[in-house]
């Protein structure tokens, strides 16, 4: 009895080692997709990052001040700053309540893309966008489904947490009962967020696999969910700390690093890029695996 | 036997000795115009305390008094119409008290005053309103005296007198679980004295938000019977404790030498003690805190050994600071002699010290308040931006001048940093002067007493230097310890001093810092070299005007335009520095609008740096103090480069969600 528990054990971790790396080497045949995502958003990312450059330049370019921030942050030079400059940045702000909502609706188009070669085992861009056009409509409901069932997650979680917690600063004997019931409402939250994204998923790779209507999508993606739950949570538990390590690994890189010299930064730059671009190879990995559950 | 007598001959010079040096450590360390014996008895239920309080009390002035007055201070938590509540518009630290039930109201009353013949003078009493009037406070209650008070006589009065906790607002008052804070909660006589114009009379003002302390120094003889359960905390020294048998407990306080008294109650107090020299430090915490408590103490210890290095030494026997539980958190943050109460949390992380900052500043509260007893009401920048500045001086030093108050993934701020900018973030740091009544600070009292203060003194010594700035604040302090200065007490003291040591005029830095409400900015504004051409023009050769049309020279004319952009005045230094590396510093007095600084010579300036040492910490920007033609491309490429990566990341985590 126990060989056998040790063998479908066995049998399990390899399964899911095999999905990760799958997964993992998908990402890698995808890769022209992710580059592709990767510049749209760096296209968006760099005017931004252009008219911090002349922000800074035109207020504080002059000021010896450059020189305390270079190896890291200082909240004198940053607040001076703000306090005399701040209304120069307002336009960036601006800019980015705009930009991000509109790459939101855009992030709908490049999933639908990314899905698709995914799922069909295509890798060219004109197939990327083919399914981009085609499974837009179908995404953008299932991605207000979600949006809808994330409100009512965060009411059902989060109303009673405030109901029961009261006014903490009268009602709680201790603060140790609120850390304790934000760290369970937190991961309860969470949990239900990761499994409500793995839904929707579902319903998008329905849409993709049959070519069917939103409705049956639902339904079909509502059956594979209950279907394959659990595995499928494994996959995105994993991912999601893959994901953590990679932030943990790039900061412990990145941070000591400052910008002493040109070539320093330059190194910066690329880290970063590189890190962006992990980030978008990891996703198509995680459809990917998730795919194959 | 001849040893016999050299034995009790040596004994009786010891127990002289002793006895001598007993009478040296008792002998009283102010003028101990009040004597108060008091026997409390708590009624943790109904949240009232029953009290006898006999006070002796010296007409130490020139005049025969007919009235005394005191301070009735809980009755500002009796209704809505006190004078505290109305200027708190009913919101004190964010809880809305018009919403609040009938148990949740305090109040004070006094039931009998005897005279030292029994006779009860309680006909004698009434409330008074010496500020504004208003009839509904009775924050202050003057007592008429049937008999005349002589200079120099001492008046006996046995007060009984019950007081009703509220529900906590402004630290006073009771929370669950049988917590109690008992502050301003007897009558106390205010301060009969000389005001500016050499007059006698009461110092006895209403109750404002932000405006508690001013009395005598006095004794308290504390005897408080409580539920066994219970555990108590409170100003001076414990002397004793007996077990009634019937569930109660009497416990003994002496605080001597102290303006104020001040007592907590809580059954779930965790106790830690240590000994920093001749200080008791007592350490009262909820258990849910536990985890914190050495670095509370550490915080105690650090504040004791530099205040004790830089200031003078600590009076008191004794410290005890006080952790309210969560539910009591309004009653910390605050400053009784020897007792003092703070906040924290559960599992706080170390890297944010809001914790060590706030036992700090609390305790320094022991050397400028409690022991240089100035008038929080009419000068609360003589305490608090005394103690912002120490407390900032205090946290640099243990923790880094950068990183002192938290240092949280990269973002940092030292504790003086965070001063600075609760003044320079204020939206208007015009609004007002400082030193004025804390009653007519209606908004950035924080931002103006505190920090504009702090960064006053700072100034100063930036401008002395920190040795002389500590000679001068030792001199300040033993001048002053168990008196009570004024304004110009201190501005006297400090010029004085600052002329005699350094050559300096403080007088206008005090006028401008403290009854003015001009900023400090100075900034370089630009930078030019221009090469010269010679030898243009007509010149005369012998009889003869000869023309030359000139040539470029290797001479090069350089300007630097400092500019003064603010109201405040000061000396400055302004560091230059030329192509070849070379550097010289140039002295400016700070006062016109506009100082040019012009060079001729081979080298070209490249830079140019007003304060490059952060001399005048008042100056509301820093960022344009310099100016540089090769300006520092790579902090912009940086922060350009993690803009551009920080907004990826949210366009990464947006469109995943989608």
């Amino acid at each position: 009895m126990v060989a056998k528990c040790i063998t479908i054990q066995f049998i399990h971790n390899v399964i899911m080692i095999e999905r990760i790396t799958h997964g993992f080497a998908e990402g890698w045949k995808q890769r022209k997709v992710v580059l592709l995502v990767y510049f749209i958003q760096l296209v968006i990312a760099v005017p931004i990052g252009i008219q911090v450059y002349q922000v800074i330049e035109a207020s504080i370019g002059d000021s010896m001040s450059l020189d305390i921030i270079q190896d890291g942050f200082n909240r004198t030079v940053v607040e001076d700053f703000l306090n005399f400059h701040g209304a120069s940045i307002t336009p960036l702000l601006g800019t980015f309540r705009y930009v991000v909502p509109m790459f939101l609706v855009l992030s709908i188009f490049l999933h639908a893309g990314m899905l698709g070669n995914v799922i069909k085992s295509q890798r060219r861009i004109a197939d990327f966008f083919k399914s981009g056009v085609k499974h837009f409509k179908h995404f953008l409901i299932f991605d207000l489904i979600f949006f809808l069932l994330f409100i009512l997650w965060t009411i059902i979680v989060w109303i009673p947490f405030l109901i029961w917690m009261g006014n903490p600063l009268e009602d709680l004997s201790s603060e140790r009962v609120l850390v304790i019931g934000i760290a369970i409402a937190g991961s309860i939250y969470l949990v239900g967020l990761s499994l409500l994204w793995i839904l929707t998923y579902n319903m998008k790779i329905s849409d993709i696999r049959d070519k069917i209507s939103w409705i049956k999508s639902v339904k079909r993606g509502w059956g594979l969910w209950k279907k394959s739950i659990s595995s499928q949570w494994i996959v995105f538990i994993i991912y999601a700390l893959l994901h953590l390590l990679a932030i943990v690994f790039y900061m412990a890189i990145t941070d000591p690093i400052g910008a002493g010299s040109m070539w320093l930064i330059v190194f910066v730059m690329l880290l970063q890029q590189m890190f962006s671009l992990f980030r978008i190879g990891l996703r198509i990995a995680l459809f990917k695996s998730l795919s194959l559950t | 036997m001849r040893i016999m007598g050299r034995w009790v001959f040596i004994s009786i010079i010891l127990v002289i000795f002793s006895l001598q040096s007993r009478s040296q450590d008792q002998s009283p360390k102010s003028d101990r115009i009040a004597h108060y014996k008091m026997d409390v008895t708590l009624d943790h239920d109904a949240k009232k305390a029953k009290c006898r309080q006999q006070l002796k009390w010296i007409n130490k002035s020139p005049d025969t008094l007919s009235e005394m007055r005191f301070y009735m201070y809980l009755n500002a938590f009796k209704n809505l119409e006190t004078t505290f509540l109305k200027n708190s518009r009913g919101n004190v630290f964010g809880q809305d008290i018009s919403e609040r039930g009938e148990e949740s109201w305090g109040w004070i009353e006094i039931n009998r005053i005897n005279s030292k013949s029994g006779a009860d003078w309680a006909d004698g009493l009434k409330y008074i309103q010496p500020n504004d009037g208003n009839a509904q406070d009775q924050s202050v209650i003057s007592l008429a005296l049937p008999e005349p008070l002589l200079p120099g006589d001492t008046i006996g009065l046995d007060i009984y007198f019950l007081a009703k906790m509220p529900q906590i607002i402004a630290r006073a008052g009771y929370s669950k679980d049988d917590y109690f804070l008992f502050v301003h909660w007897f009558p106390q006589p205010g301060v009969y004295e000389q005001d500016v114009n050499g007059n006698w009379g009461w110092n006895c003002h209403q109750f404002f938000p932000g405006t508690e302390f001013y009395a005598d120094f006095g004794v308290y003889e504390f005897n408080v019977t409580v539920s066994d359960h219970l555990i108590i905390g409170a100003s001076g020294v414990k002397t004793g404790e007996l077990n009634n048998g019937d569930g109660t407990k009497t416990i003994q306080y002496l605080a001597e030498d102290v303006i104020d008294f001040a007592w907590v109650a809580y059954p779930f107090f965790e106790e830690y003690n240590i000994k920093w020299n001749h200080v008791d430090i007592r350490l009262l915490i909820p258990p849910e805190h536990c985890m914190l408590k050495d670095r509370y103490l550490t915080a105690a210890v650090q504040g004791l050994e530099y205040m004790t290095e830089h200031v003078g030494d600590y009076p008191y026997p004794s410290l005890t600071i006080v952790d309210p539980p969560l539910h009591a958190l309004r009653s910390g943050l605050m400053e009784y002699p020897m007792l003092i109460t703070c906040g924290s949390f559960y599992r706080m992380p170390d890297n944010i010290r809001t914790l060590e900052s706030l036992v700090i500043h609390e305790f320094v509260h022991q050397y400028f308040m409690a022991t240089v007893a100035t008038n929080e009401k009419e000068e609360a920048w003589m305490d608090e931006g005394f103690v912002t500045y120490y407390e900032d001086k205090i946290m640099d030093h243990y923790y880094g001048e950068n990183c002192s108050l938290y240092d949280v993934l990269g973002y940092q701020s030292g504790n003086s940093e965070n001063s600075r900018q609760e003044y320079t973030q204020l939206p208007n740091p015009s609004i007002g002067t400082i030193a004025r009544p804390g009653w007519e600070i209606k908004t950035g009292y924080k931002g103006l007493v505190y920090s504009k203060t702090a960064g006053m003194l700072r100034t100063i010594e930036g401008l002395m230097g920190s040795d002389v700035m500590d000679e001068m604040m030792q001199l300040y302090y033993e001048t002053w310890k168990f008196k009570h200065p004024k304004g110009p007490d201190f501005i006297q003291l400090a010029s004085t001093f600052a002329k005699a040591k350094s050559n300096l005029d403080l007088n206008p830095i005090f006028e401008q810092c403290l009854y003015g409400t001009e900023l400090s900015d100075y900034a370089v504004r630009s930078i030019s070299n221009e090469q010269l051409i010679r030898d243009v023009g007509l010149f005369d050769d012998g009889d003869e005007k000869v023309f030359k049309d000139g040539y470029q020279s290797e001479m090069i004319h350089s300007q630097v335009v400092c500019d003064r952009l603010g109201g405040l005045v000061f000396p400055l230094e302004i560091e230059i520095t030329f192509s070849d590396g070379s550097k010289i510093t140039e002295l400016w007095s700070g006062e016109e609008r506009r100082k040019v600084f012009e060079y001729e010579g081979e080298k070209r300036v490249v830079s140019a740096h007003i304060d490059p040492h952060r001399k005048i910490y008042l100056d509301v920007n820093f960022n344009n103090n310099s100016y540089t033609l090769r300006p520092n491309k790579k902090p912009m490429l940086k922060y350009t480069a993690k803009a551009i990566h920080w907004l990826q990341n949210v366009l990464q985590f947006s469109s995943f969600i989608m």
